[in-house]
This record gives C-alpha cells, structure tokens and sequence, in this order.
C-alpha cells in the first residue's frame, strides 16, 4: 500500500498521482479519486503557492501532457 | 499489434477533449492536501498507466507509440518498487542523523546483514548489490560490501563478471523486470487456482445437497 495525498478540487476530490517540476513550473497529475480515468493536470501557482490553479491554455496541456511522457521515458 | 488493440479497448473511456478543457477551466484550490489516502500498487499502476495514453493522445502524439509507451511506463514502476523496498527493508532503520543534523551515517554492519538475509531467502546477490549501489551511492556501498563475503568493491564485483558498470545497471534493471512480470503471471494463476477451487467447491456442495 502506498499513502497518496487527496485534494479538493471544484467540489471534487483528487489523488496526487505524479509531480513535475520543469520550465518553471510544477506540474500536479491528479486522478479523480471515484473515476479511475478521469485525470486532470493543475500547476502550483507561482504568484502565490499556497494555491493551485488550472493551465493557461490547451497549449500548455499539451505540453504538461509531454512533460510527463517524456518523464515516464526517463525515469 | 493484439496488445495496442488491448490498450485501446482498456482505455476507450479516455477523452482527451474533455481532459484538455478540465484542465484549463475551474478556480484556483489550495496546495495543501486535503488527506491522505491508502492506495494499493496495483491501482497507483493502473492509473498511472491510463494517465500515460491520456497524455500521449493530449500531447497529440501517435497512438502506434503507445504499447511501448505502457511497456516503459510498467518497467520504471517496477525498478522504482524495488529501489523502495530495498530501502524500506534494508537501508531506512539503519540510517542516522549525525549530531550536528547535518549529515547522515549509516549502521553498514546491519545493512549487510538484512541484505545478506535477503539473499539466503531467494534474493539475486547481484541485483541487491545493485540496489544497494543505487539506495546508497557507490562509494558507501563498499562500506557495507567491506562486511560481505571478503570485503570485495562494488567495482570489483562489477569487473570480476567482465562487465562495465552500465552493462551491469541495465541487466540488473532486466531482472528486476523479468522477476516482476513472473511475480505478476504468478498472482493472476494463483487468483484463477483459487477461483477454481472456489468454484469446484461450490459444485460439490451443490452435489452433496442433491445426494441427500
């Protein structure tokens, strides 16, 4: 077993699956913790990082979604 | 080709037009977590599984890349689980903090002995050799190997098999893989020998039943 943080998120609850510090940014991958393949990705926000927030455009969920393949490849 | 077929019928319910706008809709939430939860490997592995075809489709890449994808994704976990469990099992108790709290010193007599413990119930000597090297970085490995079996370094144990150290690294990455699949295979049987006997029990029950 293995202990994973929960986060609520718009009302729902989420599992922290990955985090990704690259390009300034980190990356937080979360499951949605009753759905097994709904997933969302936030970033810490960096005006203020007692927050997380959604990304800026679908630019760059594409490119968290690359940073995060790329990571799987490497690891 | 069978399996890439698998991987899209397992992950059909993924819509990666939906994920894209998730993502970037919604407010801003804090950074603290809310709890912590208890998770089985087996579930983190399939999330994390279904997260990889997500984001392989939102980075617009290739579905063709996916099988090797899932592969590579399934092969880190297992490396990854056993660096954990070799520091879990082995190195975290006999870690200490200096006094100064700014360094660590390691009890190496007691590391090699649970490695030791391990390796008389099955472990592969050389694979925990590596993890060892891995967990602790080279030069505190000798330490402990100076208390196993003559005192060899790990670059002698490494040169003694005429291997160069990432020759040696990537067959023991091989094996770590290898023993998890046949671990995995070795569940799925034992979980379809105890569905059947399940099952042949029922039937004689019912028999019994009938007889009487």
């Amino acid at each position: 077993m293995i202990d994973v943080d929960v986060y609520e998120i718009d009302g729902k609850e989420y599992l922290l699956i990955k985090t990704i510090k690259a390009y300034g940014e980190t990356y937080l991958y979360l499951s949605n913790e009753k759905t097994e393949d709904d997933f969302i990705i936030r970033k810490i926000d960096k005006a203020n990082s007692d927050f997380i927030i959604p990304l800026d455009s679908e630019e760059e969920v594409k490119k968290a979604a690359l940073i995060f393949i790329n990571k799987q490849l490497e690891d | 080709m069978n399996n890439e077929r698998n991987y899209n019928r397992e992950f059909s319910n993924i819509d990666v037009d939906t994920f894209s706008k998730k993502c970037i809709e919604g407010s801003r939430s804090s950074s603290k977590a809310k709890r912590k939860e208890k998770m089985k490997k087996q579930r983190m592995v399939k999330k994390l599984k279904a997260l990889a075809v997500t984001c392989v489709l939102a980075g617009g890449l290739s579905v063709m890349g996916i099988n090797s994808l899932i592969n590579t994704v399934q092969n880190n976990i297992s490396i990854n689980d056993a660096r954990s469990d070799f520091q879990m099992e082995v190195v975290r108790d006999n870690t200490h903090r200096t006094q100064d709290n700014e360094g660590y010193w390691y009890d190496y007599s007691n590391i090699c002995s649970l490695m030791e413990d391990r390796i008389e119930n099955g472990a592969d000597q050389s694979t925990e050799i590596y993890l060892l090297t891995d967990n602790m970085g080279e030069k505190q490995a000798d330490k402990v190997l100076a208390y196993y079996n003559g005192g060899t370094s790990v670059d002698e144990f490494i040169s003694e098999r005429g291997l160069t150290q990432d020759r040696w690294e990537s067959i023991e990455k091989d094996k770590i893989i290898t023993s998890s699949e046949l671990n995995s295979k070795q569940s799925e049987l034992n979980k379809m020998m105890s569905e059947t006997n399940s099952q042949v029990n029922s039937q004689q029950a019912d028999l019994g039943r009938g007889i009487n």
